[in-house]
């Protein structure tokens, strides 16, 4: 498992598109430092490697699915009002494709 | 060396629904931008996904007809990423569990069938849709959460054209099916082309570049074709193809690199503890095939059954709308399948386009139009009588038996009066008759136009081609 640096943090907060400062990253290192301690924690336990996920701690499946009936929905101007920034009837953002996202809509 | 390209196609089908796939906010096309949403598309916090029954139903249909196996356990992951054209920070797809599996499709080339593989199908929900302008992206959510249904074929094709006529197979089915409006320059079926080079008799695979942008079916040859091309030449001067993605640039007919792919995105897949494991009802199973509507290669088998040939029926499958009216005269008890086609793809096709209709806005019944078929398939009337004829059931909707006597138009087909005509014209034309037999084939045509002239255009014109061949003998008899 690879060591967590403040370097490899930095990065990280880089690669999503916000800036740490010097305080913020220190204490992500710290919070790091010890979820890394229980992953290490973890690893020890016999048997760890076969265990699945436990994503619903209940085996509980269910058949419900949604009638296909839409409701109505925000008006155009209360939906854009969640954005700080708009350009008529579309919301607003710096240049966003990026070179590495699969999902980029060109 | 010789290279053998291998292709992989996935679509993205934009299923046909009323509301989104876990949400409720409707989903149409060309709506006021960001005018269909409700909280949860934008990510609201403390709202929750809800399974579109619509959507797992139309899913169903599309993995029946690709012969898929259905999963009869619904289960979906997230795919993680942080990009504005999802505001929760992730897809919900279906990453482990796919809802269909181990399928295929038939396609033609060059008359021989071909079965491709379909790996799964899986469902999803699609992305915002953005605007890049020079320095700026613009965001419309209303695609945001729309139900998709994502198909990924095996490495099965090796050329642009088994790619394209992949594709078009695709879209017909789900079109004919109707969950889908299968509209490439829409974006409401999307694909991304994988193309890669190996040697001849290599199993492993080569390095694949991706192809986006494919807009329509003719670019998907176009594009799978140019790559082939491009990768054949960097090999053979001893290159190496690097992993990209490119598009296909319609104006100059090549694809450009779009970015190159130096490490794999790691989206962190795990599944959505917003949605418990659905269980689909047996019942629910059966209903969705069963409600399935009939398939393009169910057509061909039973429009070629009936007489007609391969032409016409692709003509006819272009469009669901006219099989599915031909189909319904055919159980009317149409007498001739072929002329029922005539009447349908050549004049009132040609009526639909010239005045902008649909099928389903024409006056005439369908019981009038079999009518019409069957009044000039027994020869009661001739074709020009029946342009007339439908010309005016088009303008009125008037029935054409009823037009056919008012009109007086009913083809004489008794041979003693066709006989009667003919000896008419005969006594009033004897250098065509010499003419006919000095071997000038054009007199034949010049003495039936008589004898229709001399009926006002009743004389069974085949009828009358006969008689007067029986009565002055073969052309050229008397050379």
């Amino acid at each position: 498992m690879i060591k967590v640096t403040k370097a490899i943090i930095e990065e990280c907060a880089r690669n999503l598109m916000f800036d740490l400062s010097e305080g913020q990253a220190d204490l992500i290192l710290e919070d790091f430092s010890t979820v890394m301690a229980q992953i290490d924690f973890l690893k020890n336990i016999e048997g760890v490697d076969e265990a699945s996920e436990m994503t619903f701690p209940y085996k509980e499946h269910q058949k419900l699915l949604r009638e296909d009936k839409p409701v109505k929905p925000l008006k155009a101007k209360d939906a854009l009002n969640n954005s700080q920034t708009k350009l008529g009837d579309q919301i607003k953002l710096p240049k966003v494709v990026g070179n590495k996202h699969d999902q980029v809509d060109e | 060396m010789e290279f053998e390209p291998v292709i992989g196609v996935e679509i993205h089908v934009e299923l046909k629904t009323k509301s989104k796939m876990f949400s409720s906010a409707p989903c149409s096309f060309g709506m006021e931008p960001n005018s269909e949403t409700v909280p949860f598309d934008l990510a609201f916090p403390g709202t929750l996904p809800v399974v579109n029954k619509e959507a797992v139903n139309f899913g169903i249909k599309i993995c029946t007809a690709l012969n898929m196996t259905i999963d009869r356990t619904l289960y979906f992951d997230r795919k993680n990423y942080f990009y504005p054209d999802l505001p929760k920070g992730y897809q919900i797809t279906q990453q482990f569990r796919p809802i269909g599996k181990d399928g295929s499709v038939l396609i033609t080339i060059d008359g021989e069938e071909r079965r491709i593989g379909v790996e799964q199908a899986h469902l999803e929900e699609d992305t915002a849709k953005q605007i890049h302008l020079n320095d700026i992206s613009l965001i419309n959510f209303n695609r945001c959460g729309t139900p998709l249904l994502e198909i990924v074929s095996r490495p099965d094709m090796h050329s642009g054209e088994e790619a394209m006529k992949y594709v078009e197979a695709i879209r017909e089915i789900v079109t004919y099916l109707g969950v889908s409006d299968g509209k490439m320059e829409n974006g409401s079926l999307r694909c991304d082309i994988n193309v890669s080079l190996r040697p001849k008799g290599e199993t492993r695979l080569g390095t694949k570049c991706e192809c986006k942008n494919l807009n329509t079916i003719q670019n998907i040859r176009a594009a799978v074709d140019y790559e082939i091309r491009r990768q054949t030449e960097i090999l053979l001067a001893g290159g190496k193809v690097e992993q990209e993605t490119r598009r296909y640039d319609e104006a100059n007919k090549k694809t450009v690199l779009m970015r190159k792919k130096t490490d794999a995105i790691d989206y962190k897949y795990f599944r959505e503890p917003n949605i418990v494991p659905i269980d689909l009802d047996e019942g629910f199973i059966y209903d969705c095939v069963h409600s399935m509507n009939k398939l393009p290669d169910q057509y061909r088998k039973e429009l070629s059954a009936r007489g007609l040939d391969s032409y016409q029926v692709e003509e006819l499958l272009k469009d669901r709308d006219f099989v599915v009216y031909f189909e319904e005269c055919l159980d009317l008890g149409v007498k001739n399948p072929t002329t029922l086609w005539n009447l349908l793809m050549v004049e009132i096709l040609g009526y639909l386009n010239k005045n902008s209709l649909s099928l389903k806005e024409i006056k005439p019944t369908k019981e009038q139009i079999v009518s019409l078929s069957d009044l000039l398939s027994t020869g009661k009337i001739n074709s020009k009588q029946g342009k007339d004829v439908l010309s005016e059931m088009l303008q009125d909707g008037n029935d054409p038996v009823k037009i056919v006597k008012e009109r007086g138009m009913e083809q004489i087909s008794d041979s003693s009066i066709v006989e009667q005509v003919v000896d008419d014209v005969l006594k009033q034309n004897a250098q065509s008759i010499a003419d006919w037999q000095k071997g000038k084939d054009r007199a034949l045509g010049y003495l039936v136009g008589q004898a229709m002239k001399l009926s006002k255009g009743k004389v069974n014109p085949g009828l009358a081609k006969e008689v007067i061949i029986a009565k002055i003998g073969p052309c050229g008899s008397k050379k």
